[in-house]
């Protein structure tokens, strides 16, 4: 039954018209916002599983101590008296390398990316690529249109604290994009 | 040729703008009558949606509405500053607001008539009529979406319809 307030004319004739469309802008706009909200989700869930890595293996590491170990003085002083090496204190609390470049001297060390580091001995690196994106095609100046993906890696260093023979894992994100060439037939 | 991730993740996104984009605009000039003001208003929700979805919420009609919504709530104090500052330059400089459908040529003026019929709603009854009519929700879910009773969404959308109806025979006498 009709009641007073029903009207199903103007309902029908409120149907027909079709609402404004949003503007192209609009779907870049979405779209753009979306990629950076997963590009972000990604380097954090990254970050998480890297970080959880590094926890367990300094919690893990020191409660099975390797028996080939050498003593933090070989590797820090390789002198034989023991006295002060200046190169290494200089490192130790600048906490970059320095005096590599110097001349050395017989019986001198000189601090290098593989050798001991303040009591930290390098173990290893390693990169993992975990993402590509392919961020789409690009019309440049030029006539040849390129294709621009976006590669995310997460560099990591393991370094062995000798006192406490615990690893630590550095880890470095790191952004590639690189663009390639589109030959159009 | 297989579809990148990036590819068919935009694939998705022109769907939903497709399907969804005009009705969410309207229900979001209903929220502010900047149209571009609106646009942000619908470009928060589908990115919140989107992280809704990644979560493993299911599509729902409703959510989306309800994003824009609250988004407009929570920048309420700036949206009706802005709002004073904008109709008060618009009404300055006599500027025509932009329509809020895009009606076929033989119809616009009576599609004129019925915006500013729609228009000439209160705030709490428009919103129910473009949820109920373009939305497509029911009064139950009208009123999820707003807040109130079904009961309160359909009392309000037949009295929409009442004022509407009287305001259309008057401009039509």
């Amino acid at each position: 039954m009709k009641t007073p307030w029903d009207d199903p004319e103007l309902e029908a004739e409120l149907r027909r018209l079709q609402p404004r469309r949003p503007s192209q802008m609009l779907a870049a706009r979405v779209e753009q916002a979306v990629a950076a909200e997963r590009r972000a989700r990604r380097w954090r869930s990254g970050w998480l599983v890297l970080a959880a890595a590094a926890v367990l293996t300094a919690v893990l590491v020191p409660l099975t101590p390797g028996p080939s170990a050498p003593h933090p003085a070989e590797l820090v002083d390789p002198r034989a008296d023991g006295s002060p090496d200046p190169k290494v204190a200089t490192a130790h609390s600048d906490g970059v390398r320095q005096g590599a470049d110097e001349p050395s001297h017989p019986g001198e060390t000189t601090l290098t990316r593989d050798t001991a580091f303040a009591g930290y001995t390098r173990l290893g690196e390693a990169n993992y690529l975990y993402a590509a994106e392919d961020d789409g095609i690009l019309f440049a100046s030029s006539t040849t249109p390129l294709r621009r993906i976006r590669y995310q890696y997460l560099d990591t260093t393991d370094w062995r604290d000798e006192q406490a023979q615990a690893v630590v894992r550095v880890v470095v994100p790191r952004e590639d994009v690189v663009l390639v060439p589109l030959h159009v037939y | 040729m297989a579809m990148t991730e990036g590819e068919q993740h935009n694939l998705e996104w022109r769907e939903l703008l497709e399907e969804w984009g005009a009705r969410l605009l309207l229900f979001a000039r209903q929220q502010t009558p900047e149209p571009a003001e609106a646009e942000d208003l619908v470009q928060e929700a589908l990115v919140r949606f989107w992280k809704a979805r990644s979560r493993g919420a299911a599509f729902e009609p409703p959510l989306l509405f309800t994003l824009v919504r609250r988004i407009a709530i929570d920048r309420a104090r700036q949206l009706h500053r802005r709002r004073v500052q904008q109709e008060t330059l618009a009404a300055e400089a006599g500027v025509n607001r932009e329509g809020w459908f895009d009606p076929p040529l033989e119809e616009r003026e009576r599609a004129a008539c019925l915006e500013a019929a729609l228009r000439g709603l209160p705030g709490e009854q428009r919103e129910v009529v473009v949820l109920r009519v373009w939305g497509g929700l029911t009064f139950e879910q009208v009123g999820e979406t707003l807040a109130i009773s079904p009961h309160t969404a359909a009392s309000r959308y037949r009295y929409a319809l009442g004022h509407m109806r009287k305001t259309l025979n008057t401009v039509l006498a």
